[in-house]
């Protein structure tokens, strides 16, 4: 905790947590300081913001007047790893409680000390009015007493009608630094006596298990870096090889001439054919729902549809590779770093470095977006182990090529649909089996040093909505959980965006068959009433026509174009999971018959987010998903050479520009009575199926593959003709 | 010690000792500790390092040192500062045109070398001029969006298209 100042006296509201941790969400100092802590951090999606209004508002105090403190182990709640969207749904939660705990006790103070009934008293940016315009600041009211209080859950919460913070659009905090230069990222951090590291990761780039991992070192030759002016220290530990150097382009020029001998790299599996790759690998099915009977209702049908649909391995793309720098000695250290789950991370390095970790203290910074397990967690792990090496703070950044290769990836995804339509043409059966390799991808200093084992564990991940929305009567959704082939983890949208992309495409192709508008067709299946108002209220703003029957298009040249449907519920967290904000696309496309270009030209995105806390925060997050999970959709794909990743740099794996950027309508659905919901996510979730069903329209080819590569639709049409 | 190389950067001198081959980025950010260019790529591919090389916009991890004699570096920093911020910095912030904003430097470096070469850009001008500038998180509306405040157009709604 902070060093206590002159006036002395604080009121603090916490818990003792499970781990039998103090821990504080909110503090009043005597000084007027006010001070919210959340163990979550900021991923660049503006929830530092959205915080400070929702203790703004308990408080009612301006929300600049307000010091948030976010995922620092040593001062923050365990709270978790900032993912699945949670931070306003979950962890603000008891945020809001102790700040509005904190108001009640500090009401009643102000009650007696002005003479005033609670009920007569207004409080206005922390200074609390009673009769005769007589006042006290909260800092006045908690001066020369330290009191902690545990959290009341139960403690009123102001009405949402009497709301003057939430729900205002409220500008990010952070920009006005950022776009200046003066805030200060992880990659910012500078520290008296800090060195230069850089990693020499092995030849198996992007294999996180197996025998070859952290055995395959032979030999480091130090002499081909003698040369090197400034070179400090060669550390190599199993296979985790790294360089120090008192300036930055030295530790480069180290790492780039360090002559390291590794054993011969294994084949990786052939990954040019996923579908394959992912049948043929080991799986246990968990069957989610199974409902009817699936397998009477496919023999009788009318008729039946086998459909297949493939992911590719994505990229988070970090535009900034990450960094973190440490300092670590004997009996303790101290680390800098971008991560996603502070406390996960201190838990890895107390494993790697060997110290309990009381003795570690973890600062988090601000890094470059990261969507994701990216290599945040990697290289904060580097640079403890350079620091210990060298007994000196030790700057790591990783390089491109690093942050490509051995990035956790979006995983590849297998998806099969056995479905069946009666002769009324409705959704006879409904047959979901879903593959999804990934985990939660083991911080890789451990596994290079040899100090867990590297042996790929399987995590349940696959179901991320993998139950469609639609009411079908017959129906059986079975994930099959497996290990990573590659080294893979959680991606923006994680296993729900590719499952959504085969409900929304299988669902709009029976629509099509059947003869029936597609969201007609999906309104009939969708007993979901908040679900049902957003796809009308987004199909209305569109001005959606029901095209009950696709109408082949009159080209414009080379150009067709063509606009597509598609809604979905982002479900995350262990089955059967909770629901973010809901979400709808349609999409309008325009697709070159000659070179297979696919143009998004526009977008209609609706969604459902709740309470929304900061409007301007939740549109830039639509905008954000938009944006990304077009170009995902439309360019992005993880190439592989028979022993290494392939995508070393954004030539090899090009994503969205300037140019290609869809305009973006935004429909936000009022629900200030109902709980907010994480919108991290959610307005990607559509984005594959409603871009997909739109080239459909355009030009009558279903395409069930992605990404959208000119090759790939030049050879779809090619098929079709 | 190496030999050293005098440059103008934000309109100081300075006498840096660094080899003649390192990439000005790091000079920049290490000798000068500017926070404003950030490594992205080293490749010149993302435009996070972006300067202003006498007024042209400069990729900085892949220009030498040795190339910078004598020669005007701007960073961001030396645009402006959050109490006086330049016009291009101003209209970024005025759009909350970032998400992570590591990327951030950029845009602002290349629409200000953009306006400094042509006063009046249309949107297709900005857009292009931007193409080789990557954003992951998708701030690409807001970020229009401010560069046409910039630029003087109207910043516009949501969905102008070029």
């Amino acid at each position: 905790m902070s060093a206590p100042e002159p006036p002395e006296g604080s009121l603090s509201i916490g818990r003792v947590a499970s781990s039998g941790a103090d821990e504080t969400f909110i503090a009043i100092h005597a000084d007027g300081r006010i001070v919210a802590y959340n163990g979550h951090v900021d991923l660049g999606t503006g929830i530092a913001t959205a915080l400070r209004q929702i203790v703004a508002e308990e408080l009612d105090v301006a929300p600049a007047r307000i010091d948030l403190v976010l995922g620092d182990t040593a001062r923050t709640p365990d709270q978790g790893p900032t993912i699945a969207s949670e931070t306003i749904q979950v962890t603000a939660i008891p945020l809001r409680q102790a700040a509005a705990q904190a108001r009640h006790v500090l009401l009643k103070r102000a009650a007696a000390r002005l003479d005033t009934p609670v009920a007569e008293l207004a409080v206005d940016d922390g200074l609390v009015r009673g009769r005769d315009n007589h006042s006290v600041s909260f800092g006045e009211l908690v001066a020369g007493d330290t009191v902690r209080l545990p959290l009341d859950e139960e403690a009123p919460v102001k009405a949402v009608g009497s709301y003057r913070v939430v729900g205002q659009p409220l500008p990010r905090v952070d920009i006005p630094a950022k776009a200046t230069g003066e805030a200060v990222y992880v990659h910012d951090v500078r520290v008296p006596g800090m060195l230069h590291g850089r990693v020499v990761r092995p030849p198996y780039a992007g294999l996180d298990a197996g025998d070859v991992v952290g055995t395959s070192l032979i030999a480091v030759d130090e002499s081909s870096v003698a040369h090197v002016p400034g070179l400090v220290a060669v550390v190599r530990i199993g296979d985790f090889v790294g360089v120090v150097a008192e300036r930055e382009e030295n530790a480069i020029k180290a790492m780039d001439a360090l002559k390291v001998t590794w054993k011969p790299t294994p084949r990786l599996p052939d990954l040019d054919d996923l579908a394959s790759a992912l049948t043929a690998h080991p799986a246990t099915p968990r069957t989610l729902i199974d409902k009817g009977d699936v397998a009477a209702a496919l023999a009788g049908a009318a008729t039946s549809a086998r459909r297949t649909y493939v992911w590719p391995y994505q990229l988070h793309g970090s535009i900034g590779p990450s960094c973190a720098v440490a300092d670590v000695r004997a009996d303790g250290a101290r680390v800098w770093s971008g991560t996603q789950n502070p406390h996960w991370m201190r838990a890895d390095l107390a494993k790697l470095l060997g110290l309990p970790e009381t003795a570690i203290e973890l600062i988090r910074l601000e890094a470059a977006g990261c969507y994701g397990r990216n290599c945040a967690d990697d290289v904060t792990a580097d640079a403890a182990l350079l620091s210990r090496a060298v007994g000196r703070p030790v700057r790591v950044q990783l390089t491109r090529e690093q942050e490509h290769v051995w990035e956790p990836k979006g995983a590849a995804q297998l998806i099969e649909v056995n479905g069946a339509r009666d002769a009324d043409g409705n959704v006879a059966a409904y047959d979901f089996a879903t593959r999804y390799p990934s985990n939660a991808a083991p911080t890789l200093a451990l596994l290079l040093t040899g100090t867990i084992p590297s042996q790929a564990t399987v995590m349940q991940m696959g179901d991320r909505t993998a139950v469609p929305p639609y009411d079908y009567a017959n129906m059986r959704v079975v994930v099959h959980d497996m290990a990573p082939i590659m080294r893979a983890s959680w991606l923006r949208g994680v296993s729900a965006l590719p499952n959504t992309f085969a409900h929304e495409s299988f669902i709009d192709e029976m629509a099509a068959e059947a003869g029936v508008d597609p969201v007609e067709y999906r309104l009939r299946y969708l007993k979901d009433p908040r679900a049902a108002a957003l796809v009308k209220a987004v199909a209305e703003r569109a001005a959606w026509t029901p095209r009950p029957v696709r109408l082949p298009r009159e080209p414009d040249g080379d150009i067709v174009r063509g606009r597509g449907f598609a809604y979905a519920v982002y479900v995350h967290g262990t089955f059967p999971g909770r629901a973010a904000a809901w979400s709808a696309w349609v999409a309008d496309v325009a697709v070159n018959v000659a070179t297979g270009d696919v143009a998004v030209t526009h977008v209609t995105v609706g969604q459902d987010s709740g309470l929304v806390i900061n409007p301007d925060g939740v549109r830039h997050q639509i905008h954000g998903n938009v944006v990304q999970s077009t170009s995902r959709v439309l360019k992005e794909e993880v190439e592989f050479e028979p022993a290494t990743v392939a995508s070393r740099e954004w030539g090899g794996y090009p994503i969205l520009t300037f140019p290609d950027v869809p305009a973006i309508d935004v429909v936000i659905v009022p629900r200030p009575d109902q709980p907010p919901l994480g919108v991290g996510e959610s307005a990607s979730v559509p984005s594959a199926a409603a871009i997909a069903n739109a080239v459909f329209d355009a030009t009558g080819v279903r395409f069930r593959e992605l990404p959208l590569t000119p090759e790939r639709v030049r050879a779809g049409l090619a098929a079709a003709r | 010690m190496p030999a050293t190389t005098r440059l103008s950067v934000n309109g100081h001198s300075h006498e840096v000792a660094a080899a003649p081959d390192t990439p000005l980025l790091y000079v920049l950010r290490n000798d000068l500790a500017l926070n404003g260019p950030k490594y992205g790529c080293g490749l010149g591919e993302c435009g996070a390092c972006t300067v202003l090389i006498d007024d042209v916009a400069a990729r900085s991890c892949v220009v030498p040192l040795s190339a910078c004699a004598g020669r005007h570096v701007v960073t961001l920093e030396g645009l402006g500062s959050r109490a006086h911020p330049d016009a291009v910095q101003a209209a970024f912030i005025a759009e909350q045109a970032a998400q992570c904003g590591y990327c951030l430097n950029g845009m602002i470096m290349t629409v200000k070398a953009l306006l400094l070469r042509n006063a009046h850009p249309t949107d297709a001008d900005l857009r292009e001029t931007l193409r080789y500038n990557l954003c992951r998180c998708g701030a690409h509306v807001e970020i229009l969006r401010a560069a046409r405040r910039a630029a003087g157009l109207d910043a516009g709604s949501d969905d102008v298209r070029a």
